[in-house]
C-alpha cells in the first residue's frame, strides 16, 4: 500500500503560508517605513526582540527561519508515513537526509 | 550593516535601497527594489516549477547584472527562494501523485550532502570565479534545454515490485492523456552519484539543482520528464536547505532581501504549478533559452569588463 502523503503537505502547506504571512508582514512593515533592525540569524532572541518591535528585520528573519525548517519537518512527516505503511527502507532514508540537515546545522553553528 | 550592493565587491555601496543611510536609518526603497525583486521573483518562481529548475538561474543573474547586488548575497537569497518553490509547489504535486517521493528520498541523501559542501565551498570562493561558473552553467543548461530533453520511453507493464534492487518501480497518471503510465528508476547509485553534484552546485551557485537533477532522472534513470520536474522540485527545498543554514550562519543570508524574494517566488512557484499541465515544454525552453543566453552574457561581460 502507497504511503499517504497528507502530513507532508500538510506541513510543506503550513510552512508556506506561515512564511509567506511573515514575509508580507515584513514588506509591510519596510513600506510602513519602520526602523529595519538588524542581527544575526543565529540569535533567536535578537529575533524575537525584533519581532516584537515591529522591524521588516525581525519579521524576515523569521520567515526565513520558517522556510529553512520547512523541509526538515516535511521530511519528519515523510518518515512517519512512510513508516506507518511499513515501507521501512524509505522512512530510514529520510531519517539519514534528516541527519544530512543535522550536520549542516552544526556546521553552520560551529562557524 | 555591510552594504549588500555592488556586483562583485562587498565595499561597493551605489546608491540603492534595503540599505542603511549614515544615521542607521532604513532607506526604504519600494519602487528600486521591493517592486523589481518581487516582480522577478514571481516570475522566476512560476518559470521555475514549470520546468523543475526552482528560479535560481533567473533570480541571481537579475539581483546581479540588473540590481547590483553581490553576487554571494544574491546566491544566498536564491536558496531561500528555491526551498520557496519547493515548499509551495510540491503539495500538488504530491496531491497529483506526478512527484516520485520514493526516488526523491533516495537521491536527497546525496543532494543534501552536496548542498552541504557545495555551501561551505562557496565561502572560499571569489566572486568573480562564481559568476563565471554561474554564466557556464546558464550556456550548458541552454545548449541542453535548445536540444530537448529526450523523453524515456514509458513502461506499458509495471513490474511486480522492486525488492529485486533493479530500481524503483512506480506510476502516475499523465493529466494530458488520463493514461496510467508505469516505469522503473534504474542506475540509482550513478543517479545518486550525480545527485550529489547536483546538490554541490546547488549550494555554491544557490541555484535547485534541478538543472542536473531532471536530465539525470530522465537520461540516466529513465524516469519520464514530467515525473522528473516534479520529484526535482520536491527535492529542492531540503537541498537548498542544508546550504542557505551555511549561508546565513556565514552572514551572507540577508532576511531583508530574502523576504520579496521569497514571498515573490511563494506566489509564483504556486502558479506554475496550476499552469504546469496547459502550458508548452517547447515555448517554456524556448523562452528559457533565450533568458539564460542573455544573462550568461551579462554575467561574463561585468567579469571581463568591470
Amino acid at each position: 500500500m502507497p504511503a499517504n502523503s497528507r502530513a507532508t503537505r500538510a506541513t510543506l502547506t503550513a510552512g508556506a503560508l506561515l512564511s509567506g504571512a511573515c514575509f508580507a508582514l515584513a514588506i509591510l512593515l519596510e513600506v510602513l517605513g519602520r526602523p529595519h533592525g538588524a542581527g544575526q540569524l543565529t540569535d533567536v532572541a535578537g529575533i524575537v526582540r525584533s519581532v516584537v518591535a515591529l522591524e521588516p528585520w525581525g519579521w524576515s528573519s523569521l520567515g526565513v527561519l520558517v522556510i529553512v525548517v520547512t523541509p526538515a519537518v516535511a521530511l519528519v512527516a515523510t518518515a512517519l508515513e512512510y513508516a506507518a505503511v511499513h515501507e521501512r527502507r524509505t522512512a530510514w532514508t529520510a531519517v539519514a537526509v534528516l541527519g544530512v540537515l543535522a550536520v549542516s546545522l552544526v556546521v553552520a553553528l560551529l562557524r | 550593516m555591510r552594504s549588500t550592493r555592488g556586483p562583485w565587491s562587498p565595499d561597493r555601496i551605489p546608491a540603492g535601497r534595503l540599505i542603511r543611510d549614515a544615521a542607521g536609518h532604513a532607506i526604504l526603497g519600494v519602487v528600486s527594489d521591493l517592486l523589481p525583486i518581487l516582480l522577478v521573483s514571481l516570475v522566476a518562481g512560476g518559470f521555475g516549477s514549470l520546468v523543475g529548475i526552482g528560479g535560481g538561474l533567473i533570480l541571481v543573474p537579475v539581483l546581479t547584472t540588473l540590481m547590483g547586488y553581490d553576487i554571494k548575497i544574491a546566491i544566498a537569497a536564491s536558496l531561500v527562494g528555491v526551498i520557496a518553490t519547493s515548499v509551495s509547489a510540491s503539495p500538488r504535486f504530491l496531491q497529483s501523485g506526478l512527484a516520485d517521493r520514493r526516488l526523491g528520498v533516495f537521491l536527497l541523501v546525496a543532494t543534501a550532502a552536496g548542498g552541504l559542501v557545495g555551501g561551505v565551498t562557496a565561502n572560499y570562493v571569489d566572486g568573480r570565479v562564481l559568476a563565471i561558473a554561474f554564466g557556464t552553467l546558464l550556456v550548458l543548461v541552454s545548449i541542453q534545454m535548445a536540444r530537448g530533453l529526450r523523453r524515456a520511453a514509458p513502461v506499458r507493464a509495471p513490474e511486480p515490485s522492486d525488492a529485486d534492487g533493479q530500481g524503483l518501480v512506480s506510476s502516475y497518471l499523465e493529466p494530458t492523456t488520463g493514461e496510467r503510465v508505469s516505469y522503473r528508476a534504474r542506475r540509482l547509485g550513478p543517479g545518486a552519484a550525480v545527485s550529489f553534484v547536483a546538490g554541490n552546485v546547488s549550494g555554491l551557485l544557490g541555484v535547485g539543482g534541478g538543472v542536473i537533477n531532471v536530465p539525470t532522472m530522465n537520461v540516466l534513470m529513465h524516469v519520464p520528464l514530467r515525473v522528473a520536474t516534479t520529484t526535482s522540485t520536491y527535492m529542492l527545498g531540503a537541498t537548498a536547505a542544508a546550504s542557505a543554514m551555511v549561508n546565513a550562519a556565514s552572514g551572507r543570508l540577508d532576511p531583508l532581501i530574502a523576504a520579496p524574494v521569497a514571498l515573490g517566488v511563494l506566489v509564483g512557484s504556486r502558479l506554475g504549478a496550476h499552469l504546469s499541465y496547459r502550458v508548452s515544454q517547447r515555448t517554456l525552453r524556448m523562452v528559457f533559452v533565450g533568458v539564460a543566453l542573455f544573462f550568461a552574457a551579462q554575467m561574463f561581460g561585468r567579469v571581463l569588463w568591470p
